[in-house]
């Protein structure tokens, strides 16, 4: 309603103090924020949708999430094997879930640290880590692999539990030495 | 401030966040634009402000300085939770009234806290932000950014100040 009425009086607005070219670049951008907005929203048509993805593809300038070529697969990494199962996997450098990217930690640290459901249980609280590789299998599912942020010393303080609306929570700088398999859906958000 | 100023260098943040000036406060750093006000309220401040100040008191001069530290800090993290609440991409019941509640503390002290500083009618307009989040929901559906970005773009075309011939003039000037 708020936006219906901004856009009726920015309209009038317009084309009263403002030219033709005003006028059209206004009302562009007002028709493509609405667009944008409205195909965001969960109850726009499945067929709007499909047109989304066509926009994406035709007018952006390259996607993270390109399926890596057949060179790129090859035997799983010594390391990886007691996580990975299958053969032949390709290592990329970051991967895009919706408009959010996230990177291994030798890529993007920031872009890396991630909050994660172990399991993808969300019943449990999130847990800390970094993004150490980022595997792709044959058939195009993706997995990080992620060490996890190590709690702080069980005598420590934690001063940011005065604040329970304020999302940070004390953690020590080290990682532990294991890997976890994680699954994209399963990451909450990025932190800091 | 130079914690701060350590904080915007050294924190490993995602490339989603607005980069904030590494020189925050300095006179050279310009004014930042209300989003970038956002991060540092939101994110930097907060979290020097708890590490210097909060569940640290032995590093303090004295318990009385701590004490009065720590009740700035609480003060400081009043307006910071209501932001954050305020900014959230869904609202619910319990948020707008922690929102209200947060907002009221931070008022109602402080002059207590900070006895040279004015209200503000900024200060009596925060309270109807709950108005608007009860009215109208979440703040991302009607605040203004979207429209400080169009005019941004407006401000950065070429002009003649004489609206509605810019591209005649931009044309053959």
């Amino acid at each position: 309603m708020v936006c219906q009425l901004s856009f009726l009086c920015l309209d009038s607005l317009i084309h009263s103090f403002a030219g033709q070219l005003e006028s059209t670049m206004t009302l562009s951008y007002l028709k493509a924020g609405r667009l944008k907005q409205w195909l965001g929203r969960q109850d726009c048509p499945a067929f709007l949708r499909e047109c989304k993805v066509i926009f994406d593809k035709a007018f952006r300038k390259s996607s993270v999430n390109d399926c890596p070529a057949a060179s790129a697969f090859g035997p799983v990494p010594e390391g990886l094997k007691h996580v990975i199962c299958g053969t032949k996997v390709a290592l990329r450098a970051r991967h895009s879930v919706g408009d959010i990217v996230y990177s291994r930690c030798s890529t993007h640290v920031g872009n890396s640290l991630v909050a994660f459901y172990p399991g993808g249980n969300r019943s449990s609280p999130p847990i800390p880590g970094s993004i150490q590789h980022i595997a792709v299998y044959p058939n195009q599912d993706v997995v990080y692999l992620v060490k996890r942020q190590m709690p702080a010393s069980p005598g420590l303080v934690d001063p940011y539990v005065d604040y329970p609306h304020f999302p940070a929570r004390l953690y020590t700088n080290a990682l532990s030495p294991d890997l976890d398999l994680v699954r994209p859906d399963w990451i909450l958000s990025h932190y800091a | 401030m130079t914690r701060i100023q350590e904080l915007i260098r050294d924190m490993a943040t995602p490339s989603w966040l607005p980069p904030v000036p590494y020189n925050f406060g300095d006179a050279a750093a310009g004014t930042l634009k209300a989003d970038e006000w956002r991060t540092v309220t939101t994110v930097y401040i907060p979290i020097a402000l708890i590490s210097l100040w909060g569940g640290r008191a032995a590093s303090h001069a004295s318990q009385a300085t701590a004490n009065r530290l720590k009740m700035v800090l609480d003060h400081t993290m009043a307006l910071v939770s209501a932001i954050i609440l305020a900014c959230m991409r869904t609202t619910t019941e319990t948020r707008m009234t922690a929102y209200l509640n947060y907002l009221r503390t931070w008022v109602s002290e402080l002059r207590i806290h900070h006895p040279d500083v004015e209200y503000w009618v900024n200060h009596h307009m925060a309270f109807h932000i709950y108005d608007f989040l009860r009215l109208f929901g979440p703040v991302r559906s009607w605040w203004c950014f979207p429209f400080e970005r169009l005019i941004g773009q407006l401000q950065r075309l070429p002009h003649n100040h004489k609206h509605g011939m810019s591209i005649v003039f931009s044309m053959f000037g």
